[in-house]
């Protein structure tokens, strides 16, 4: 079994701080692990009011991909916000990953801005659950730009099946995140040379109240991926409800395009 | 013939304290066994603190609970507020005693911790190699084997993902009127002593004890340095007779 390289991204508000259960696993299977805190999330000491870009987001990300050798390839995996910055560093370091792994996450096409999913998706939020999300906004009167946190009673919903402990961690943890809006991104799609050429797996995660199914497999419908799998019993965070499930998907990933 | 003991669910107010480079997240097994008991907590850095014990009511009071460097912001938010603290918990924390500023438990430590003790930790000194140092940063080899030594590797993991460098504010802390016999000093303290502690070793942890002897001196067996992730059950059991006797 040859040795492989996961680069595992956060969702949104979150942090790399998540993958504590699945990164351990993976290691004792062989492989090297690396977490990354995009911009302003974790312990990364940026301020959301930086973030002025997908690009400035995404940048620990990015620093990452690109300090790993020509030759080395990685297997990209993104939680839910964190599909969007995953797929940006995909566009712009093609070469070096072998796949790219959704997790019940926001996938881009190309053909629309890579907020298309994300800004859909909020439109679908009902103004109940709309309560539960705090929203701020920064940018200027030209560029507004919006800010989002996970209230409690929202982080609940995707913390439903996973152990409390997680759930009070995740409420201690979560910080504000940028709303991944065009006015953020731009309007210009990832390309079809770039991001488009990269295999693509989607997982997606059958009990998810954040993310519903029918929306994750909206997602896909919008742009197939190679292979789909799914996690039946897991909640929107299947890092910590089915760490195991998820770390298996992974590591058959791995074997499979890597 | 069977009896069922109905015992009064009793409605405790905790406040924990984390210590260096940690935060209110290491808190968050006992934040879960807690809570499903029916307890409201909160945990806070060191000004939050302030300004929550500020926002308690009247007649409210809390039990604080400092880990480690979090004993002195404890030691603090007991002097600051006598009335609203019903009891401070020290779980191997700086207890300092009311005579002397909380500066000189940070100088006594770093007095006498061995040659090599801190490993790969990374210190600053602000105010030079003979003062105590400024901030602290601890080092990967430290966390796995000093800090974190009895824990699972997962809670490793979530440690090496989450700590930073922490300011030890040694300066600030050597003000002589900063803790006095009168408001500090009234307060109940009780100890709980931590087996296999590798950051704050039980020797100098009994040498705050005898410094400073507390109304009571607990104990968890084979906790290490992070009893609320070794040993959250005993740990959180413990609390609630504390919180329950000294109410």
């Amino acid at each position: 079994m040859m040795m492989k390289q996961y680069v595992l991204v956060h969702g949104g508000c979150h942090g790399a701080w998540s993958w504590y259960k699945v990164k351990p696993l993976l290691e004792r299977s062989g492989h090297r692990v690396t977490v990354v805190d995009l911009t302003a999330s974790g312990v990364n000491v940026s301020r959301v009011e930086e973030i002025q870009t997908l690009e400035d987001l995404a940048k620990p990300l990015l620093d990452v991909l690109d300090s790993f050798g020509y030759d080395d390839k990685v297997i990209l995996v993104a939680h839910s916000l964190g599909g969007i910055p995953a797929a940006l560093a995909a566009d712009m370091f093609a070469s070096k990953i072998s796949v790219a792994v959704f997790v019940t996450s926001f996938m881009p096409d190309t053909r629309n801005p890579p907020s298309y999913v994300f800004e859909k998706h909020v439109g679908t939020i009902s103004e109940k659950e709309r309560m539960n999300l705090e929203f701020g906004s920064y940018g200027t009167n030209d560029r507004p730009l919006m800010t989002v946190l996970l209230g409690p009673k929202y982080l609940e919903k995707m913390y439903l099946l996973s152990p409390i402990e997680d759930f009070e961690l995740a409420k201690a943890l979560v910080r504000v995140t940028p709303a991944i809006t065009s006015n953020l991104t731009g309007t210009k799609s990832l390309t079809e040379q770039g991001y488009g050429s990269i295999n693509r797996v989607y997982i997606v995660c059958g009990e998810d109240k954040g993310l519903s199914v029918d929306y994750q497999r909206w997602i896909i419908e919008n742009s197939p991926v190679k292979e789909v799998m799914e996690i039946k019993d897991a909640d929107h965070m299947p890092m910590f409800s089915k760490p195991l499930e998820l770390c298996d998907c992974l590591l058959k990933i791995a074997d499979k395009y890597a | 013939m069977q009896t069922q003991h109905m015992q009064q669910q009793q409605l405790h107010h905790f406040v924990f304290v984390h210590g260096s480079c940690h935060g209110a997240w290491c808190w968050f097994k006992l934040a879960a066994k807690l809570k499903g008991d029916k307890v409201r907590l909160v945990s806070e850095h060191l000004e939050p603190l302030m300004s929550f014990m500020e926002s308690l009511p009247e007649n409210e009071k809390v039990v604080l609970v400092g880990h480690s460097y979090g004993g002195i912001g404890t030691s603090l938010a007991m002097e600051r507020f006598p009335t609203k603290v019903s009891v401070g918990i020290f779980l191997s924390a700086y207890m300092p005693h009311h005579d002397s500023p909380p500066a000189v438990l940070i100088q006594e430590y770093f007095k006498r911790l061995p040659e090599g003790f801190a490993m790969d930790s990374a210190f600053t000194f602000e105010e030079g190699p003979e003062h105590p140092p400024s901030s602290v940063l601890f080092g990967t080899s430290f966390m796995k084997e000093k800090a974190y030594s009895n824990c699972q590797l997962e809670d490793l993991e979530l440690a090496m993902a989450l700590v930073k460098s922490s300011w030890l504010y040694a300066k600030e802390m050597g003000g002589e009127d900063l803790i006095s016999k009168e408001r500090y000093g009234s307060g109940k303290r009780v100890f709980i002593v931590c087996e296999g502690d590798n950051v704050l070793p039980e020797e100098i942890q009994k040498w705050m004890i005898s410094n400073y002897e507390p109304n009571e001196v607990k104990r968890i067996e084979e906790a290490g340095h992070m009893a609320m992730l070794t040993k959250p059950q005993q740990l959180s059991q413990l609390l609630q007779e504390i919180a329950a006797k000294y109410n």
